[in-house]
């Protein structure tokens, strides 16, 4: 009988937990198929309709959430990484006031997504906003960047950047400050310029948790809503339209829910593949690492 | 690269990101306190009107009610669901343990866009549109397994000496974890709390999609709906705004410490 206890008693810890987790992800995982093959009308689920929703989904306007996911994607991937790198480098020095400066760098990362969003918004007013005031009396110009494609798009990678450097540096710069200084103090003994210190003793060393971050950032960015929501809407002329904001939209605003439950299966898939690739490669080996 | 001397330029890069990170939330300070918010920022007139309003105007005061109470409750499911799955997968071998695990992650990586629909019918179908209860529900299965991960690399760090010890002296299991490993988790515990609050306090996505109704909203979707409720009264939301940065801001400054011991003894590198 204790024996049963004992084998047993792990599972049961664990049930709690599992239950819940289960319930609110695999289920509505499970869920979400079935709707995304099926005809809707609002909230009635009707017949299969062997995949006809997805068709929906590639056609021009669908087409344009697929771009503008993977210009957001790449360009805040690539604005944050290379940012919270060159950072982290830098912080790595002794300068004066080191731990103030660490703290002020991170101060963006206590604003929520939508504070950030109304913050950028405002900013970036074309009436009142001060950039928009500045141009006018420096240049006479006007400016309205949330007014045309570029510039939304701009305003949008720039926002969400500006949110999300720190979370990306706090672990570059741990990733930094585990490398031993005595292989700097070898290099510079053997004469090696800074230059060939970052690519061949900080890159190959801190290379590792750089992928763990571009792949966390990419997880963030790829299934991220609330910016678009609430800066564009996904406007103007759609040019700002992301999937996951199609998979909301289509939902809660148009009560398409069979086209907005297939965006949601390719946007799971896609977010499927990366997760099983990050596992593979960190997180098995890792263990604790992959932890945020 | 830089560790033994900094570059001469590293101070202008630095105090320039500086000033792009802090310059937006100054401005943001002093629109919130323009009673003429809408014509030009800088009319030169201060004054706390905008908070005023904001706080005994505006709903603001209950989404802060619903908001503490949503993530209080949040944190209570997280860290005792997560508490009793670490300690089985920090002190028990059992078949099927990493599998567990892995698939835990796995779970946790499931994109919130893509269940939100399904989620909706589910409250819907059950009435729990528009109650806390969904929201709490679903914020804790967000953030449980994060932080089961987190308090069992944490609980790994403990050495079972003490434990095995009070069980040879006849301590019961249940007593052992109270008396010896539950003091000992308390800064991974306050870590995780502090991580799981400040989610829900930020959260938008799921509480806008869940619970718009006005009386049921959090303080991000009651910032949000103040546009279209008031119109685009700029130094208001400001206000709302800065008000709502204060209880995390506030929080991590008592706890970072707490925060960086925890995280770090749950050997996060």
């Amino acid at each position: 009988m204790n024996t049963i206890v004992s084998r047993a008693s792990p599972y049961l810890l664990l049930t709690p937990a599992a239950v819940i987790i289960f319930a609110i992800t695999l289920y509505p995982i499970v869920n979400l198929f079935w709707i995304a093959f099926h005809a809707t009308n609002y909230f009635q689920i009707g017949s299969f309709n062997a995949g006809a929703n997805f068709f929906s989904l590639f056609n021009a306007s669908g087409m344009r959430s697929f771009v503008a996911t993977a210009i957001f994607v790449i360009a805040s991937d690539v604005l944050a990484l290379s940012l919270a790198i060159f950072l982290a480098l830098l912080l790595e020095a002794p300068l004066r006031n080191r731990g103030l400066l660490r703290t002020v760098v991170m101060v963006p990362w206590l604003v929520s997504q939508v504070v950030t969003a109304l913050l950028w918004q405002a900013m970036l007013d074309a009436n009142f906003g001060p950039l928009a005031h500045l141009a006018q009396v420096m240049f006479g110009v006007s400016f309205a960047p949330l007014g045309n494609e570029f510039g939304a798009m701009a305003s949008m990678v720039i926002a969400n950047v500006w949110r999300s450097y720190p979370f990306a540096l706090v672990l570059m710069l741990a990733a930094l400050q585990s490398i031993p200084s005595e292989m700097y103090e070898a290099a510079r003994i053997d004469g090696a310029t800074r230059w060939q210190e970052f690519r061949y003793i900080s890159l190959p060393m801190a290379g590792q948790t750089a992928m763990v971050v571009l792949i966390l950032l990419t997880f963030e960015y790829f299934t991220l809503v609330t910016i678009p929501f609430i800066m564009t809407s996904g406007g103007p002329n759609e040019a700002t339209y992301l999937l996951s904001l199609r998979v909301w939209r289509e939902a809660f605003t148009n009560y398409h829910f069979g086209y907005s439950a297939a965006a949601g299966v390719v946007v799971f898939c896609l977010n499927l593949v990366l997760a099983l690739v990050y596992i593979r490669k960190f997180a098995v080996k890792g263990g604790a690492d992959v932890q945020r | 690269m830089f560790r033994d001397k900094a570059p001469w330029w590293a101070y202008v890069a630095i105090l320039l990101t500086s000033i792009g990170a802090v310059l937006p939330l100054a401005w943001l300070f002093l629109l919130s306190l323009d009673p003429n918010q809408g014509i030009a920022s800088g009319s030169g007139v201060y004054s706390l009107k905008n908070y005023a309003s904001v706080i005994f105007q505006s709903m603001m005061a209950q989404y802060f009610l619903n908001t503490t109470i949503v993530a209080l409750f949040t944190v209570l499911c997280t860290l005792t669901c997560a508490t009793l799955g670490a300690y089985a997968a920090s002190r028990y071998r059992f078949p099927g343990r990493e599998t567990i695990m892995i698939g835990l992650l796995l779970a946790s990586m499931t994109p919130v866009i893509a269940v939100l629909v399904p989620l909706y019918a589910l409250a819907a179908k059950l009435q729990l549109l528009n109650t806390y209860s969904i929201l709490v529900i679903v914020f804790t299965a967000w953030q449980l397994p994060g932080t089961l991960w987190l308090l069992r690399s944490f609980m790994n760090s403990i050495p079972p000496e003490l434990e095995e010890a009070a069980l040879v002296d006849g301590c019961s299991r249940a007593g052992a974890f109270v008396r010896i490993v539950l003091p000992q988790l308390v800064p991974g515990l306050l870590a995780a709390g502090l991580i799981v609050f400040v989610y829900v306090w930020n959260e938008f996505i799921i509480a806008v999609s869940l619970a718009a109704k006005q009386d049921m909203r959090l303080v991000s979707v009651g910032l949000y709906f103040y546009l279209s409720d008031f119109g685009v009264e700029w130094g208001k939301i400001a206000a709302g705004a800065i008000v709502s940065i204060i209880p995390p801001a506030i929080l991590f400054l008592f706890l970072q410490r707490q925060l960086i011991h925890g995280l770090s003894a749950g050997a996060v590198k």
